[in-house]
């Protein structure tokens, strides 16, 4: 198998920048998040964020106007073609999350122009973890440290080298273009071992079996109110899920020109459904988390054909105050016993 | 391939103001650019720009069987008070079509029945016109409609002038409350329902009006025999994309942007009522 | 340890059974049994569920914004700060409140536990020394290693006195020393690079609201953030407004900070917000000779005009 040196993984992806648009973990601050590469790379962390942000940008402009109503206008959209993305380092959970995005974005009478142009060249990278984290529950999802659905590359990392294994035309081409920083020889057989063995410490406590089909019946039932009591409505589960996808369009005008922008949101803000006249269908907390959780084990199955939930534990790791996929799958299976 | 957000630019033609408080214009526009135009069927919306200042999800009123595109808007928050402050020759975008739109060929041959409340019969307009003028291949048409006050009714041409003059069809409106120039019945829409009390047979209701006279419609209209599946109404949900993307305005696992507006009341009953 | 959480689910019951309370907020067990998240009691039979909270435990003040009143609230001192904002700030009345406050000796950051140590099955403490259970073994880390930043600066471990019940089992973590060093750092770096470090801070904010949210002292019912009209921050996530949203947070907060660091704990991506915080807090202290700014007084440092208050403001 291809292999390099972890020292030299940094001129590699230095090369890489120049054919590629890198998006890749690196320590900022006091986390490490998903950005794009500017010079660092941190391959051992799971980034608190996750890689979407390549696809669905946070903010992103659709157009620029100049004039007025009144006065005359002319567009101008703001895309076009750009260097070709590549995640570097995505985790199992990661790439799995790009195939429900994919779903979402590109099936359906109208595929995302945006979405699809970046995602249509995209190349990822994904990691074998050798080491999950205590929030980690992807296997509940059918998926695992040694996954490959949605990875273009998969990659096995022991203690000096990172092989290289490509899975598709596209993850070939980018081995391929960079062969010349690449070693050939050796199968890391026991890595793959033990990623196949890797265990989970919340795998038992988490069942999503019937989950979508027992939440059928249980829309109106108390443990909503229960659950959602704690929640502060901020944006931060949603915003760092790698599967949840909620944006708002809006305008940023300045004088006679301006901006139009679209930008995530999060169904559990308290203003995300108001509606002109003040009628809001989800007026309070419990609303919200039912429809975030319903959403995510319930309405997905049906129109997305599966759970919106990889496991990934982002959410665990991002709420204040404990509420999250793994204890609302916890409380909805005790609840509906 | 299409951009998915991006409007058309279009001119307004015209502004007629239906209400007498003024709070309710129907604008006619025309794409700037031929390439931007697109097919409709009635009961499909649009979302008009504002730009620089937002977008709105509108139904399409005018009938496709008509040649310019025609939205009634209500003025009720920032978007569509910015679109009241524009006048002919003004630009605004639009991009759509969208939604499911009204099944007009599943009515051939049947007897249509439209009740509508205030601005809500905007969508059915579209409809009613697309089946007056294709008169032969429907049944009878009832047209019950209301307002608060005959100020606020609109498209008054059509409902006392145009519509009663095709065969077979019937205009019957109310108001909540008269005034002086109003010698027609009063009372509120779903009462009023109950009063003419159409007969269910082979008949297709159709509603669209403020929520709470659409909860009283559809109680009425089962009262009088209707089946759940013989009754249409749309809904109203805040909507960002119009195209299923942005998560917004969904019930249970349907999208109204996408699967909507347009729903039987069976359907209905299928969903949470989270709306 | 065990006597404490004893005597507080006695004392959260008998609030109930005494018609003190209709509801009650307070810490219970979380998903992951060593961690413990917020609780809103409904009854007294729930008092079992009462945690002191040795790890990872959510500040709960801003919870009895939306509770039934009158709203019962287990508070260490750090909280009791929060309850005095929100009552001095007018969104709650003290008549309406049952305080049941505890001594605290620090509460664990489980992030703060060395990554070589997860699969954590228990959590102990043992005089100095937290002991972290694993499928592996225990093993042993000094208590001071672990503690959330806030108890880093706690104003003192003793229950406050401003409640209804006062449980002080004598174990609270003695006051820590006034410490700004930090706060100077920031101070002693040339301007452009104290620029460059918030314009890698605030690019990094995802503007989620979680710092707000969490917050006793932002407590409006309407964010002016949040408003359409008018719009003061786009939901833009862009420079500029990033900075809007930050200065704009933290200059709310200027004068009735409490220092509780609940926002900064909030934040899912490490903003230092304690930063800004603290460098309001030590600025009101200096400029206008108070204690300890974090503490609410009646006479508000900055919601009041004194004919000798300082004109600069840096
Ligand atoms: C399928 C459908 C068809 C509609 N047809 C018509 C029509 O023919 N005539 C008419 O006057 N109104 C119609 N509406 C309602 C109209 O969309 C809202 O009144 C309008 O969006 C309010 O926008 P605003 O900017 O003025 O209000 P604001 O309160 O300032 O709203 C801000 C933004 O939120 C969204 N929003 C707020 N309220 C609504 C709402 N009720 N529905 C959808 N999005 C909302 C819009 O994107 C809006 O730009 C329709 C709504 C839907 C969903
Ligand atoms: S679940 Fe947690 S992260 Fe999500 S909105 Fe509620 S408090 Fe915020
Ligand atoms: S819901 Fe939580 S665990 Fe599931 S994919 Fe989103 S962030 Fe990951
Ligand atoms: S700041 Fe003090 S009172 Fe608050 S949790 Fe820490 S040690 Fe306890
Ligand atoms: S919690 Fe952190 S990421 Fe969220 S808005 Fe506050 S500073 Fe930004
Ligand atoms: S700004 Fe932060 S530290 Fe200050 S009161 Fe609010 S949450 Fe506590
Ligand atoms: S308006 Fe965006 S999903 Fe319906």
């Amino acid at each position: 198998m291809l292999h390099i040196s972890k020292h030299n993984l940094l001129s590699l992806l230095t090369h890489a920048s120049s054919s590629w648009q890198v998006f890749c973990p690196s320590k900022q601050g006091s986390t490490v998040n998903f950005g794009w590469f500017e010079g660092t790379v941190d391959t051992v962390a799971i980034p608190v964020n996750s890689c979407k942000g390549a696809f669905l940008p946070q903010t992103e402009e659709l157009f620029t106007y100049r004039g007025t109503p009144e006065t005359g206008l002319s567009l101008t959209g703001g895309f076009d073609g750009q260097k070709p993305v590549l995640i570097f380092f995505a985790r199992p959970c990661d790439a799995r999350a790009l195939t429900l995005l994919d779903r979402v974005f590109l099936e359906g009478e109208y595929a995302d122009d945006r979405y699809r142009s970046r995602r249509a060249r995209s190349v990822v990278v994904t990691v074998g973890c050798k080491s999950p984290l205590d929030t980690c529950f992807c296997t509940a999802f059918g998926i695992g440290p040694d996954s490959k659905a949605g990875s273009d590359v998969f990659v096995y990392e022991d203690e000096t080298s990172l092989y290289f294994e490509p899975l598709t035309e596209g993850g070939a081409g980018f081995v391929a273009a960079h062969l010349a920083y690449l070693a050939e020889g050796g199968t890391p057989v026991s890595v793959m071992e033990e990623l196949r063995r890797a265990e989970l410490p919340l795998a038992g406590r988490i069942w999503v079996e019937g989950m979508a089909e027992m939440l059928d019946s249980m829309f109106d039932h108390p443990v909503w109110e229960k659950m959602s009591a704690r929640c502060r409505g901020c944006g931060a589960c949603t915003y760092l899920c790698p599967t949840c996808y909620c944006f708002s369009v809006f305008d940023a005008p300045r004088g006679t020109h301006g901006k139009r922008y679209r930008s995530w949101d999060s169904c559990q803000f308290s203003d995300f459904m108001l509606m002109a006249g003040g009628h809001n269908p989800r007026p309070t907390r419990k609303e919200r988390v039912r429809q975030r959780f319903m959403h995510k084990f319930n309405y997905g199955v049906k129109r997305q054909g599966d759970y919106l939930c990889v496991g990934c534990g982002r959410c665990i790791r991002a709420c204040s105050v404990g509420l999250h996929a793994a204890s609302a799958l916890f409380d909805l299976k005790e609840a509906g016993r | 391939m299409k951009a998915l957000l991006i409007p058309g630019l279009a001119r307004i033609e015209s502004v007629r103001d239906e209400t007498a408080a003024g709070d309710v214009k129907t604008f006619t526009v025309q794409f700037l650019d031929e390439k931007d135009r697109f097919d409709y069927m009635p009961g499909q919306c649009a979302m008009l720009s504002v730009i620089g200042v937002g977008e709105c999800m509108i139904s399409i009123t005018s009938s496709p069987t008509r040649d310019r595109m025609q939205f009634s808007v209500k003025k009720s928050g920032r978007v569509t008070s910015a679109l009241h402050e524009l006048e002919a020759g003004h630009t605004v975008g639009v991009r759509g079509p969208y939604g499911n739109g009204f099944a007009v060929n599943e009515w051939r041959n049947k007897r249509l029945l439209f009740i509508a409340g205030g601005i809500g019969l905007a969508p059915l307009r579209s409809a009613i016109n697309y089946c007056l003028d294709n008169r032969e291949d429907y049944g009878p048409i009832q047209i019950i409609y209301g307002a608060r006050s005959p100020g606020d009714l609109c498209f008054k041409d059509e409902i006392f002038k145009n519509w009663p003059g095709f065969p077979e069809t019937q205009v019957q409106v109310t108001v909540d409350k008269g005034d002086e120039s109003w010698n027609g019945p009063q009372g509120f829409v779903p009462s009023f329902l109950k009063e003419i009390a159409p007969s269910p047979d082979n008949a297709v209701a159709v509603t669209c009006g403020p929520p709470i006279m659409i909860k009283f419609v559809l109680q009425a209209l089962s009262e009088l025999g209707f089946g759940d599946e013989q009754v249409v109404t749309t809904l109203e949900l805040k909507m960002q994309c119009g195209v299923g993307k942005c998560g917004r305005c969904n019930i249970g696992h349907k999208y109204v942007c996408v699967d909507g507006p347009v729903f039987t009341l069976s359907q209905l009953r299928a969903l949470p009522a989270e709306y | 340890m065990n006597d404490l959480r004893e005597q507080l689910k006695e004392a959260v019951a008998s609030a109930f059974s005494q018609g003190r309370v209709r509801s009650f907020v307070c810490l219970e067990r979380g998903f992951y049994p060593f961690a413990t998240m917020p609780a809103i009691l409904h009854s007294g039979s729930d008092a079992d569920r009462v945690e002191i909270g040795l790890a990872d435990a959510p500040l709960l003040a801003k919870y009895l914004l939306d509770m039934p009143k009158p709203a019962g609230i287990v508070v260490r001192s750090c909280d009791a700060l929060g309850v005095s904002r929100l009552i001095r700030d007018r969104r709650v009345k003290r008549e309406d409140l049952y305080i049941i406050s505890i001594s605290c000796p620090g509460v664990v950051d489980t992030a703060k536990i060395p990554m070589s140590m997860h699969r954590i099955t228990a959590l102990e403490k043992a005089g100095d020394a937290l002991i972290v259970h694993t499928a592996l073994g225990p093993t042993e880390l000094p208590w001071s290693s672990v503690l959330l930043d806030r108890c880093l600066a706690c104003v003192s471990g003793a229950a406050s006195t401003d409640a209804d019940v006062v449980l002080d089992d004598g174990r609270g973590k003695p006051p820590a020393p006034v410490d700004y060093s930090e706060i100077d750092e920031v101070e002693h770096m040339a301007p452009d690079e104290r620029y460059a470090m918030w314009e890698k801070e605030f690019a990094k904010c995802i503007r989620c609201f979680a710092c707000r949210n969490a917050c006793p002292a932002c407590s409006c019912r309407k964010c002016s953030l949040d408003l359409p009209e008018p719009e003061w921050l786009s939901r833009a996530v862009i420079l500029p407004e990033q900075f809007m949203f930050h200065f704009t947070r933290a200059y709310h907060v200027a004068g009735r900070c409490v220092g509780c660091g609940e926002c900064e704990r909030a934040c899912p991506v490490g903003l230092p917000l304690m930063k800004l915080n603290r460098k309001f807090t030590r600025d009101i202290e200096t400029l206008f000779g108070v204690d300890d700014a974090r503490i609410p007084r009646d006479v508000e440092v900055l919601g009041t005009f004194l004919p000798d208050d300082p004109e600069e403001f840096c």
